[in-house]
């Protein structure tokens, strides 16, 4: 299989599923401007901050498979400018954090893969990456209360994140995130006639959100 | 470059807090590592806080004995969040007393912007109360928004009870008087309060040694965007203009803050 950024990593599975594996030289693609930076590569890679990277990965990849089909949806196109433009550029930005969250767990030597699929670490094959598959969208309701149901367990999922993660360059990486994220939920709340906040955030584990999001799609086997 | 000052972290928690502005302002010093205090602050002593706990005493003469509860007078309280913050359906998350001296500033840094932002917003409310001035729907953000920073208030009070840590005077403030006046200008302040209050948070979100401390602070830093979007929208501006936060240096808060402190 061949890798869209890294080309010269080694071909030894085992390397490349260990935890601990050391990335070979290779340059990680550029991100957009507005992405805080990357991590940098411990010397010793955190399980936790692993796992989260994975299941965070597939998260905003179902996130903004939604997106993006949500904002193309025939109810969507007779939506007023204002709700259009906001699924737009919501969708765009779930975009931008799926890219950076494939990126960042290539730095950190889970997988090299930033293309179509992650590894099952016990087995080797192939996991199919999440695709939202909760049909089509038939009216403005349906597409704003799955719009609110996804986002709020992203935000969740991230938050829960931070308050895991190991490395303090991660923990901002993924604040820095997940405030957009829930500029995002604000918004959507907003537009859908619910209360845009609450005083404070909740943290959701990785296997209550994988648990939730299951039925739209969301392979719940990269939390193992 | 002086040493950061360890904030004495005991027991004692009916030490007197020190003088407002200044104490806010040594807790920023201390976690940027250098910071030259401007100006001459006063030296009022003001009586510590009692928190959350209620662990705390005050200098004060001691209030009289109340009269018991009758059943149904305790029902009611204990049944009232407003009153009972052990309330079963309160989530306001609770750090534990492993908060370390250096989560101690950073908590206090966090306090003063809290106090900043929930006295903005009580004073807005007010304002409007006074002399309608703001759209319905602007009116009603601005009071969830005072109720929700009173919330980080206590919450963070009550973190910094529970760890024995004695919590930064609140300081005085002022804003500028056409806040008070146009919703256009009330607006703009509480974008720029917002915005700084989300990137002091992000800021120092690395820095924090605690876990416990790290989700709590996460949670109300969530919160902070959150404002931040919907403020925007009032605004007539892109709710989120990028796909992540910007995180801000204890001095870049501090420069930004410091015009609404009184000296």
């Amino acid at each position: 299989m061949s890798h869209p950024i890294e080309t010269d990593f080694p071909t030894d599975s085992d390397f490349l599923l260990s935890r601990r594996a050391v990335l070979a030289a290779g340059a990680l693609t550029a991100l957009a401007l507005s992405l805080p930076a990357l991590p940098a590569r411990a010397a010793e890679i955190n399980y936790s901050d692993t796992k989260a990277l994975r299941f965070l990965q597939e998260l905003t990849r179902l996130q903004s498979d939604f997106s993006l089909r949500a904002a193309l949806s025939s109810p969507a196109a007779a939506l007023p400018t204002r709700e259009t433009d906001a699924l737009n550029l919501i969708a765009r930005q779930d975009n931008e954090v799926m890219r950076w969250f494939a990126a960042a767990r290539g730095k950190y030597g889970v997988s090299a893969f930033a293309g179509p699929s992650t590894l099952n670490q016990a087995s080797s094959r192939p996991l199919p990456q999440s695709r939202f598959n909760a049909g089509t969208f038939t009216n403005r309701e349906q597409i704003f209360a799955r719009a609110l149901e996804i986002k709020g367990l992203t935000v969740g999922a991230i938050h829960g994140a931070v308050g895991a993660a190991k490395d303090p360059q991660l923990v901002q990486a993924l604040a820095a995130i997940g405030g957009v994220q829930g500029r995002h939920l604000a918004m959507l709340s907003e537009l859908a006639g619910q209360p845009a906040f609450v005083a404070f955030e909740t943290p959701l584990s990785m296997r209550e959100v994988a648990g939730k999001l299951a039925p739209y799609g969301f392979n719940t086997e990269v939390i193992g | 470059m002086n040493q950061p000052q360890i904030v004495i972290l005991n027991s004692n928690l009916a030490t007197p807090r020190d003088e407002s502005r200044r104490a806010w302002l040594r807790h920023a010093g201390m976690l940027a590592g250098a910071f030259a205090l401007a100006g001459t602050a006063s030296s009022e002593a003001q009586t510590p806080a009692t928190g959350t706990t209620g662990a705390a005493t005050t200098p004060d003469a001691p209030a009289a004995t109340p009269a018991p509860m009758t059943d149904r007078e305790y029902l009611s309280v204990v049944e009232d969040k407003s009153t009972n913050p052990n309330h079963p359906e309160i989530t306001i998350p609770r750090a534990s007393k492993t908060a370390r001296p250096g989560d101690v500033d950073i908590l206090n840094f966090a306090l003063g912007l809290e106090y900043l932002e929930a006295d903005f917003y009580a004073r807005i409310v007010q304002a409007h109360q006074n002399r309608a001035y703001l759209s319905p729907r602007v009116y009603q953000i601005a009071q969830k928004l005072a109720a929700d920073e009173a919330s980080h208030v206590e919450a963070i009070l009550d973190i910094l009870g529970r760890a024995a840590a004695t919590p930064v005077a609140k300081p005085q403030f002022v804003f500028p008087e056409n806040v008070f006046l146009g919703q256009l200008a009330f607006l703009d302040l509480a974008s720029t309060l917002e915005v700084t209050g989300t990137g002091a948070y992000l800021g120092a979100a690395p820095k924090v040694q605690s876990n416990d401390a790290l989700k709590f602070a996460a949670s109300v830093y969530g919160i902070e965007a959150r404002h931040t979007a919907i403020i925007r929208m009032l605004n007539g501006q892109t709710f989120s203009p990028l796909a992540s936060e910007i995180p801000l240096s204890v001095e870049e808060v501090t420069r930004r803050v410091t015009p609404f402190i009184v000296v």
